[in-house]
């Protein structure tokens, strides 16, 4: 038997939208396109932030809000934030 | 360590962490960027090869004479600077403090090295674009803001756990607090603060939904034997073995809370006098299983009182209140539940308003007095009469002594009443004097009278300012009321015998009749209680009861007076057995003085044509 981990989500409405924004301009600017930025370590760093935004937009959990115990998802019944 | 301290040490904590990584960062690539110009130098060098067998050579190299300052061109057959003139120029532009450095000619830059020998200089020249302080200095600030951003962003999120752990210790520290300001730690259950909110919430949704609503409040009767006689450790766990089974025969939505002592207190969502009733007789079945604490079994017998919303009340105090009430009223029946009775209730409205009204009955002339005639049994005269006090209340009607007497005494207001009825008796009896008529008025006394040591000096005066013989006035008195105090109500009774007035016990049989009191006390007249004379006449009993009666007060030289004489039967039984007086519906009921002079003429009238 297989042990599902059901996860709750914690990341909704704008902080979600917020997180995909930039996410996907810092995937961009990291990995995609060098124009912006000529310095591949920094580049490679902002990209690696930007996919971990994009990551957690996408499965809408975010784990440092789990640990911190906030949520952005429209319910209000626990957490605030 | 303290919650501030522990704080305040995380925040900073994170904060040097952050500063830390950012200058380690910082140092780091500052010498990343260092390297970074050996390796575009190296990189140059390596791409600028001799073309023959890879060898990798600068572009120049000037040797310069420090005496002469004369300067010997080298240039490998591939070098990238032709004009020899320009190169010349190049050199001696040079700083000559310096070992190296970087010099831009003719848009193009050159990595320079000299190298010091004992008689000359060797400078090497190496162009190099690639070499930038410009794009140096941009990298190293790039790298600088968004390894900075980075960590900010892990710092944030440090913060973010770390205020979050400590918000849950928190708040797990305050659900204990919490948990222990609503719940009684003995049981466990709600406390009567928690029980307040819920029964509020209760109330709320009763109201919405328009469902009734049951309050019970339950106490365990002789609780306080168990606990003085056993100890306290039998108490408490009888106390939570009780809370266990009322929380047992509840359904998931009531809630049982222990409102202190011995009293709990259960409030029912939808519950109507069906179900209420239903789970009351469920507690008591319960409650009857005894409870063994260590090798004993005690009996914990829980008396049940009941309140509904809306009949009794809308809010959680008038319910509380009155479940309270009908619980004291189980309590006295014995009967293990009771529902709230607005009658019962010694603070219904309606006693209140009687209460506000007593004070002033007397001064606003609102009490009368009845009389009830006393038939001497021997020669059937009247020789008396008992004076019964009524209230007459502007909206109430003609109250009798059962209505406020008790609600007097209970707020001191019985002395008041009782010195009314004094001077009236005294009065009435002057009254009848004065019109030839030989009657002896009885009067009740209650048990807070027999405390009053300035009742006979009173007395006394009245009787003076009437000239009324002290024989024309009788006290009556209930052997209970002189058992609450029984020194001092014997005193008070011995001054009153020694002015001449006759004293008499009320309700004979009915209460403790100590003999022994009874010797003490020095009444002349014992009064048999109405319940025996009532049923005399079916029940063979109470005729031998009231024949001893009868028969002690006679051996101990005491007169006896039977209440209660309802019918014709009675009244010939009582004369066979020898009681001296009768009082009684059949011979009058009370009756004003008026009434009472009519009754008196008639009853001559009558009793003349019969001898005749």
């Amino acid at each position: 038997m297989r042990k599902r981990i059901t996860i709750r989500p914690n990341v909704g409405g704008i902080d979600r939208m917020l997180r995909f924004l930039i996410g996907i301009l810092l995937f961009y600017a990291g990995f995609l396109d060098d124009r912006y930025l000529f310095d591949a370590f920094s580049a490679r760093l902002l990209g690696v932030m930007g996919t971990i935004l994009l990551l957690t937009a996408i499965f809408r959990y975010c784990p440092a809000y789990s640990l911190a115990r906030i949520d952005t998802t429209q319910r209000r019944d626990r957490g605030e934030g | 360590m303290s919650l501030r301290m522990r704080v305040l040490t995380a925040l900073l904590g994170v904060t040097l962490l952050a500063l830390l990584t950012y200058a380690l960062l910082a140092f780091w690539m500052i010498r990343d960027g260092q390297q970074a110009q050996v390796f575009t130098v190296l990189a140059e060098l390596a791409r600028h090869t001799d073309g023959e067998n890879d060898m990798p050579l600068p572009d120049a190299v000037v040797r310069i004479d420090r005496r002469t300052h004369r300067l010997d061109l080298v240039r490998p057959e591939n070098s990238r600077i032709r004009d020899d003139s320009r190169l010349r120029r190049l050199v001696q532009s040079l700083p000559t403090d310096a070992d190296r450095g970087i010099v831009q000619d003719a848009g193009h830059r050159y990595f320079w090295v000299r190298l010091r020998r004992t008689d000359d200089d060797l400078v090497l020249l190496l162009r190099a674009d690639g070499l930038d302080n410009q794009t140096l200095q941009r990298t190293l600030r790039t790298r600088l803001i968004v390894s900075g951003l980075a960590v900010l962003w892990v710092a944030v999120w440090i913060a973010l756990i770390l205020s979050g752990t400590i918000v849950r210790r928190l708040e797990r520290q305050q659900d204990i607090l919490r948990h222990q300001a609503l719940h009684d730690q003995l049981t466990g259950l709600p406390n009567r603060a928690l029980l307040t909110d819920r029964l509020e919430t209760a109330l709320h949704q009763a109201e919405r939904n328009g469902k009734p609503l049951a309050l019970f409040v339950i106490d365990l009767d002789r609780f306080k034997e168990i606990n003085d006689t056993l100890g306290h450790h039998f108490g408490d766990a009888l106390l939570k073995e009780v809370g266990q089974r009322l929380r047992g025969v509840l359904r998931e939505t009531d809630t049982v809370a222990r409102l202190g002592g011995d009293e709990f207190a259960i409030v029912l969502p939808e519950a109507g006098p069906e179900a209420a009733l239903f789970c009351a007789r469920r507690i008591l079945e319960a409650c009857s299983d005894p409870i063994q604490v260590d090798n004993l079994l005690l009996k914990a017998q829980p008396s049940i009182g009941i309140a509904f919303h809306p009949e009794h009340g809308r809010n959680s105090d008038a319910l509380l209140r009155h479940a309270d009430v009908a619980m004291y009223h189980a309590k006295r029946k014995g009967s293990g539940f009771a529902i709230y009775e607005q009658h019962a209730d010694p603070h219904n409205l309606r006693r209140l308003t009687m209460l506000n009204d007593l004070e002033s009955a007397a001064s606003r002339n609102q009490l009368r007095l009845m009389f009830q005639p006393q038939l001497d049994l021997r020669d059937s005269r009247i020789v008396g009469a008992e004076a019964l006090v009524r209230w007459q209340h502007p909206e109430l009607g003609l109250l009798s002594p059962a209505d406020f007497i008790e609600l007097a005494e209970q707020h001191g207001l019985i002395g008041g009443i009782t010195n009314w009825v004094l001077a009236e008796a005294v009065r009435q009896a002057a009254e009848w004097r004065d019109r030839g008529l030989d009657l002896c008025i009885t009067v009740n006394l209650s048990a807070h009278d027999l405390q009053d040591s300035a009742l006979p000096d009173r007395l006394q005066k009245l009787l003076e300012e009437h000239r009324l013989p002290p024989d024309r006035i009788e006290i009556e008195i209930t052997e209970s009321a002189v058992m609450r105090d029984f020194d001092r109500g014997l005193r008070i009774c011995h001054r009153l015998a020694e002015q001449g007035i006759r004293i008499a016990i009320d309700d004979f049989g009915a209460g403790m009749s100590s003999l022994r009191y009874l010797r003490q006390l020095p009444a002349e007249i014992l009064k048999i209680d109405r319940s025996f004379v009532i049923d005399m006449a079916e029940d063979e009993n109470n005729a031998i009861i009231v024949r001893s009666i009868v028969d002690l007060s006679h051996n101990i030289g005491r007169r006896v007076v039977a209440e209660g004489v309802q019918d014709p039967d009675a009244l010939l039984v009582l004369q066979v057995l020898g009681c001296d007086l009768a009082q009684g519906y059949f011979i009058s009921p009370p009756c004003d003085a008026a009434e009472l002079l009519d009754w008196l003429r008639r009853y001559e009238q009558q009793l003349r044509r019969q001898r005749a």
